[in-house]
């Protein structure tokens, strides 16, 4: 086989492999993609694809209470429908109260922004942290995450504007990406905005429960920090 | 730190509360009917708490309750549970250089008819890899498929997607499928 030949297989089995999952490749296809600037753009697209996606698969989300009525019909089948359903409602009720809480204050995206800043070190460390600690962490919060295969380098509870959430360094395709979810104070949010400062940059999203914020250095664009926050993050939806 | 118990039912409301959401979409756009979704889970966790027990790890125990629900909607669907590899995955496949821009369709509902439309055989595989990020190795266990038959699906499925956004982009008329509802909507 002819060099040619050779390169042109190997675009083409690299191809297959992006369309058969752009998040994990095999070093040898990554080599491939690595010297290829129309494979380093499908890569790119299909991450963004997926991130919307990931998005329209979202649309589709639980009633309130779905866990507590599993747990009840698969845990205590036995126990009478009317305990059952004071049960289910006291739940209900209870999210529909949470859910009405208003929201919190303006600097709050510059000061988590100065948060990862401050903490950039934290981006060489390398815990391995399991996904399933950081389900349990966020869901304090209410936060679904979901495992996308993504390295988690680092969880922590961080103390920023008063408030004390939570900061993840994940390893994406996209390159290292800190995250900062801080939990609704009472007080309303800023809309969502993109902001920067020295080699940083930021996406903030209010959304109902929580402030969420996206870190990267400035070769992670604005719109794969968005797409990686819809797809690993669940709650309510944005109040842009 | 979270530490996963030995079975118990402090640790099935544990697995409850952190899967149930994820488990749901995938009951959901399997059954594509919101209350039929909410029953298959029902169902599906009242099983695996009967044999709880069975599964030590957690990464395995997401994995089987995925199965545990696909094996729900296929026995909820009245279906007889058949293996489902396709005989034409083995062909070649005509591949892309690029995929429209996902930024021409403006809203997640706009994607979401289009998913809508798409065969279960490709939108399965596609949500457990978009919406829950797994691997072609984990599609494949549940699915029952070889990884390369997974590989092969998942590129076709991104495949249709892509003809019909296209098919979306040239077309005026209106999607023919409307999915199940945004729950509380």
């Amino acid at each position: 086989m002819s060099t040619t030949e050779n390169t042109s297989e190997q675009t083409r089995a690299a191809r297959h492999a992006l369309l058969a999952d752009p998040r994990r490749v095999s070093p040898e296809a990554g080599a491939t993609i690595s010297r290829d600037p129309a494979l380093q753009q499908l890569r790119r697209q299909l991450l963004e694809a997926d991130g919307r996606l990931a998005q329209a698969f979202d649309e589709v989300r639980p009633a309130p209470g779905l866990a507590e009525r599993i747990i009840l019909r698969a845990r205590y089948r036995r126990r009478s429908l009317w305990a059952a359903g004071v049960a289910a409602s006291v739940v209900i009720t209870a999210a529909a109260l949470f859910m009405l809480k208003p929201a919190a204050d303006s600097p709050l995206a510059l000061a988590m922004l100065d948060h990862v800043i401050e903490s950039k070190y934290e981006l060489d460390n390398d815990g391995n942290v399991a996904p399933a600690r950081v389900q349990a962490s966020l869901a304090t919060f209410g936060v679904e995450y979901r495992d996308m295969g993504y390295r988690v380098r680092h969880l922590a509870d961080c103390l920023v504007a008063g408030r004390i959430g939570k900061h993840l360094v994940l390893s994406t395709p996209s390159g290292i990406v800190s995250f900062i979810i801080l939990p609704d104070n009472g007080q309303a949010l800023p809309k969502a905005q993109k902001l920067g400062k020295g080699q940083f940059h930021a996406v903030f999203v209010p959304r109902p429960r929580a402030a969420y914020g996206a870190f990267a250095e400035k070769n992670v664009s604005a719109a794969e920090l968005e797409g990686l926050m819809q797809q690993l993050f669940v709650q309510g939806t944005a109040q842009t | 730190m979270l530490k996963w118990l030995r079975p118990s039912p402090a640790h099935f409301d544990q697995v409850v509360r952190a899967y149930s959401a994820e488990l749901f979409r995938y009951a959901a756009w399997l059954a594509r009917d919101r209350h039929r979704a909410e029953n298959i889970l029902q169902e599906a966790f009242t099983r695996a708490w009967k044999s709880w027990s069975q599964v030590e790890s957690e990464p395995a125990r997401r994995a089987w309750l995925y199965t545990i629900v696909r094996n729900e909607f296929i026995r909820d669907a009245g279906r007889i549970k058949a293996r489902m590899e396709d005989a034409q995955e083995g062909e070649p496949v005509e591949l892309a250089d690029d995929i429209p821009d996902p930024g021409d369709f403006a809203t997640a509902v706009e994607i979401r008819d289009l998913l809508g439309k798409l065969p279960e055989k490709y939108l399965e595989p596609l949500f457990l890899q978009s919406a829950v990020g797994m691997s072609c190795e984990e599609i494949a266990a549940i699915m029952e498929l070889s990884v390369g038959a997974t590989m092969t699906r998942m590129t076709r499925a991104r495949m249709a997607l892509r003809d019909l956004m296209q098919d979306d982009t040239v077309s005026t008329a209106k999607p023919a499928l409307r999915l199940v509802q945004a729950g509380g909507k």
